[in-house]
């Protein structure tokens, strides 16, 4: 049996609040983050987002954070705003997992690993139409390096000095799950002591235009005077970074770190779906449940689920057929938490349940957010949680995190 | 006497790769020994006012029979030509996909853009105010990790899937993750490797860097002025020994080991002192079980800037020692250009071709070694001879390195 990789460290940058006690109360209070950026926002204060936010409606926007209070490194004024969620992100992690005695021997045995479904689209856009109004000669040089989908986690390596694997994974909805499962695999393969891994997205045009393309959008959700204004959907963007330390339980120990869980399981494996779609949900929360018992022995039996529910209704019939079929085979009840509701939907959101889940174990508390569950008021000390990751293609990355202890 | 972790042994059975040079590999090969650059004039998109023109622009992408109608309408560029290398390299395999558990083919594709020639065409149509059409309906296929969720699509494998972003060693890491896959058990067989499609964001942003060569790259060159831009795709498929002998699959060669690393200095220079990539060559090597004096040929990066070739002339050096003046290297990105998140797969694939026909292909373009690069370079002809064991080296922005070991068959 392959030795338990444990949680040592957790760092949010989110619309809940920056750091674990402001995402923690928040989250406890089902205070949401979904809100419309008013005029005099910190977030418009100069030095904090270098980018203009697009016209919007409601979304899940990024509260309250201040990258110079968490960013040290000299290229912070080069950052794009993905970036300084992540860097911010994972320094929180890394310093909460105290790591600060570990030398430079160590840190080359340290990876990073970010999920993100579009990275940096804001700066992105601004470069392009910069080079289709003005021509191929008006690229900028300052930006194009932060363009590629990993300039965040080469940021973060330098941040925290870490030379092992940097990775950055995307899987559309799920990337944020793929993440941590890479992770594990970085673990597990012994490429790496300690993991720092995240997920994160930034609230930006391609994917608001891909969303009123799809006429996904929740009405309060289109931007105001947008021709586009006509939807069906339920759905609200949002933007945010988490990051967890993953490492073996045995070198937490020998650094003398308690853990905040263990994750029991983070495993990537898929179903037929048509290109670009979502896989059958019935047939989706049994391959989930499946992968959690690890190809061998029955699949894990879990108390909570932090559900991937996005408000595209694919996607949240999943969530339904996952907790119909825990309900229907195991006798310990399942409190449900749409995150959606609190962050609004972002790719790399996976890395937050995660989190989230890590937290709730460590303090004993899941508080039940879904007005529809019959469990809606009980708030129970949870067992085991499921964060099931699932993306368009019929990707699927069920992660399940459990006490350290068991 | 160091003692080596007995690890299973990760076979390559398929191989496939498009490039400008044309759309399989056997076209790659049949250019890495001829006399004639595939660098052309691009015509995907406007190069009106650069001082650079020329790319390695794949001129015709075949209909993959493994595409969709989905696939067909709504795949990237990026997209067709994963699934035109990925239905060579599975043909090549002999792979029969109904006789195998498709819960147990796993696929990782690196990309470092995507559809990112769809996105700006998208930006296009919205700024100058015409309907969007195709372009929007390609919106949500434009991430990095479509590429790979619609080869698994296509093909109907069901195993664990990885898209890795990293810039430049995103198809060399993919490949190190299908390794790590299949040695830990999770999956039988990996498609691995990835795809990258020229792009005006790339174009314009390394010529905006003035990282742009105007005439074909010459990699370690006394006179090489930067780099010159590809697109393609490159996919191995990866088999347990065990698999791959039991269904009587010819075996192509042998991933060994892997060593991934991060400068952690600089978003994009190399570190001054090769710091990631002396670690990347000398894990990879360890991880295989073999010495700096055994291996008889390097692919280098070699992409033909200033900077990064004298860096991995260092590392090579570094890590190589005596051993350097005497291990023949040589880069492709004379030839094809440098394909971003493809070049580490395709790079892989021109090393594994060199090992098996016992063949190091030449560095085109390199016709005046700098004095600062000094390496046993392959300057004008292919160099003959037993090649058991050869590395290949992907580096990108961000500090991202990553060495694979290939063993010949």
């Amino acid at each position: 049996m392959s030795e338990p990789i444990v949680v040592t460290g957790l760092g949010f940058v989110t619309p809940l609040g920056t750091g674990i006690e402001e995402v923690w109360s928040a989250f406890t209070e089902h205070r949401s983050g979904v809100r419309l950026l008013g005029e005099d926002d910190p977030r418009t204060a100069r030095g904090v987002d270098p980018n203009p936010l697009p016209p919007s409606g409601r979304a899940g926007l990024v509260r309250g954070f201040q990258p110079r209070d968490h960013v040290k490194s000299p290229h912070l004024r080069r950052m794009d705003w993905f970036s300084r969620m992540v860097v911010a992100a994972t320094a929180q992690a890394f310093s909460d997992a105290a790591t600060s005695d570990l030398d430079d021997e160590a840190r080359s045995r340290c990876a990073i690993v970010i999920g993100s479904r579009f990275g940096n689209q804001r700066e992105t856009s601004r470069y392009l139409e910069r080079v289709i109004r003005a021509g191929p000669c008006a690229g900028q040089p300052l930006l194009f390096p932060n363009l590629v989908l990993n300039a965040a986690a080469g940021y973060a390596a330098i941040e925290l000095g870490l030379r092992g694997p940097n990775l950055t994974v995307s899987e559309h909805e799920a990337s944020g799950e793929a993440a941590v499962a890479n992770a594990m695999d970085l673990l597990r393969g012994g490429l790496a002591d300690l993991v720092v891994v995240g997920g994160a997205d930034e609230f930006g045009e391609v994917y608001l235009d891909a969303l009123r393309e799809r006429r996904l959008l929740d009405p309060e959700s289109v931007p105001p005077g947008s021709p586009r204004r006509s939807t069906r959907g339920t759905m609200v963007p949002g933007e945010g970074a988490a990051a967890l330390v993953l490492e073996t339980a045995s070198h937490a120990r020998a650094r003398g770190r308690a853990p905040y869980a263990a994750v029991a399981c983070a495993r990537s494996g898929a179903l037929p779906a048509a290109p670009y779609g979502f896989p059958e949900p019935t047939a989706a929360a049994e391959r989930l449940l499946a992968l959690t018992g690890n190809g061998s022995g029955a699949p894990l039996q879990v108390a909570g689920l932090i559900g991937g529910a996005s408000g595209a209704a694919p996607r949240d019939a999943i969530d339904g057929a996952l907790l119909e079929a825990l309900r229907a085979r195991q006798a310990e009840p399942v409190t449900y938490v749409r995150l959606d509701r609190l962050v609004g939907e972002w790719g790399g959101r996976g890395a937050l349940a995660v989190a989230l889940a890590s937290l709730a174990i460590a303090r004993g508390n899941l508080p039940a957010l879904d007005p529809g569950s019959p469990e809606a008021a009980a708030a129970i000390a949870p067992g085991r949680i499921l964060v099931p990751g699932a993306a368009r293609g019929g990707v699927l990355v069920p992660v399940v995190v459990e006490s350290a202890a068991n | 006497m160091r003692t080596v972790e007995q690890k299973k042994r990760v076979v390559v059975t398929g191989l496939g790769a498009i490039t400008s040079a044309g759309p399989t590999a056997d076209h790659l090969r049949r250019a890495l020994h001829g006399e004639s650059t595939c660098l052309r004039e691009v015509s995907l998109f406007s190069t009106e006012g650069l001082r650079v023109h020329i790319g390695g622009e794949v001129e015709r992408i075949p209909s993959s029979a493994l595409a969709t109608t989905a696939a067909r309408r709504r795949g990237s560029r990026s997209d067709l030509l994963a699934l035109c290398a990925v239905e060579e390299a599975l043909t090549r395999s002999g792979l029969d996909l109904a006789q195998t558990s498709r819960e147990r083919i796993a696929t990782a594709l690196g990309s470092s853009t995507g559809g990112m020639l769809e996105t700006e065409s998208f930006y296009a149509t919205r700024l100058e105010g015409r309907p969007a059409g195709r372009f929007r309906r390609q919106l949500l296929s434009t991430s990095v990790g479509a590429p790979t969720e619609l080869v698994a699509a296509c093909v109907g494998a069901l195993g664990p899937r990885l898209s890795p972003s990293t810039a430049c060693s995103s198809s060399a890491i993919a490949i190190a993750m299908g390794l790590l896959w299949i040695r830990s058990g999770a999956a039988d067989v990996v498609l691995a490797g990835g795809t990258d499609a020229l792009c005006r964001m790339t174009f314009t942003g390394f010529h905006a860097l003035q990282a742009l060569s105007p005439s074909p790259c010459q990699p370690f060159d006394r006179g090489r002025q930067g780099i010159s831009l590809g697109e393609g795709a490159g996919v191995l498929v990866l088999e347990s020994e065990e698999h791959a002998t039991a269904r009587g699959a010819a075996i192509l060669g042998e991933i060994a080991g892997a060593g991934i690393s991060c400068d952690a200095a600089h978003p994009t220079a190399p570190h001054a002192q090769s710091r990631g990539a002396i670690q990347a060559l000398s894990t990879a090597l360890a991880d295989a079980g073999v010495e700096p004096h055994e291996l008889d040929y390097v692919n280098a990066h070699g992409t033909g800037t200033p900077q990064n070739d004298v860096c991995e002339a260092t590392a090579i050096r570094t890590v190589l020692g005596e051993a350097a003046g005497r291990v023949p290297v040589s880069s492709t990105k004379g030839l094809i250009g440098h394909l971003l998140g493809a070049a580490g797969a395709v790079e892989c694939i021109v090393t594994l071709l060199a090992v098996a026909e016992g063949a190091a292909p030449p560095t085109f373009g390199l016709v005046d070694p700098d004095s600062e690069c000094m390496l046993d370079h392959v300057l004008g002809r292919a160099r003959t001879g037993t090649l058991a064991t050869a590395a290949s080296n992907s580096y990108g922005f961000g500090g991202n390195n990553c060495t694979l070991i290939v063993r010949a068959a």
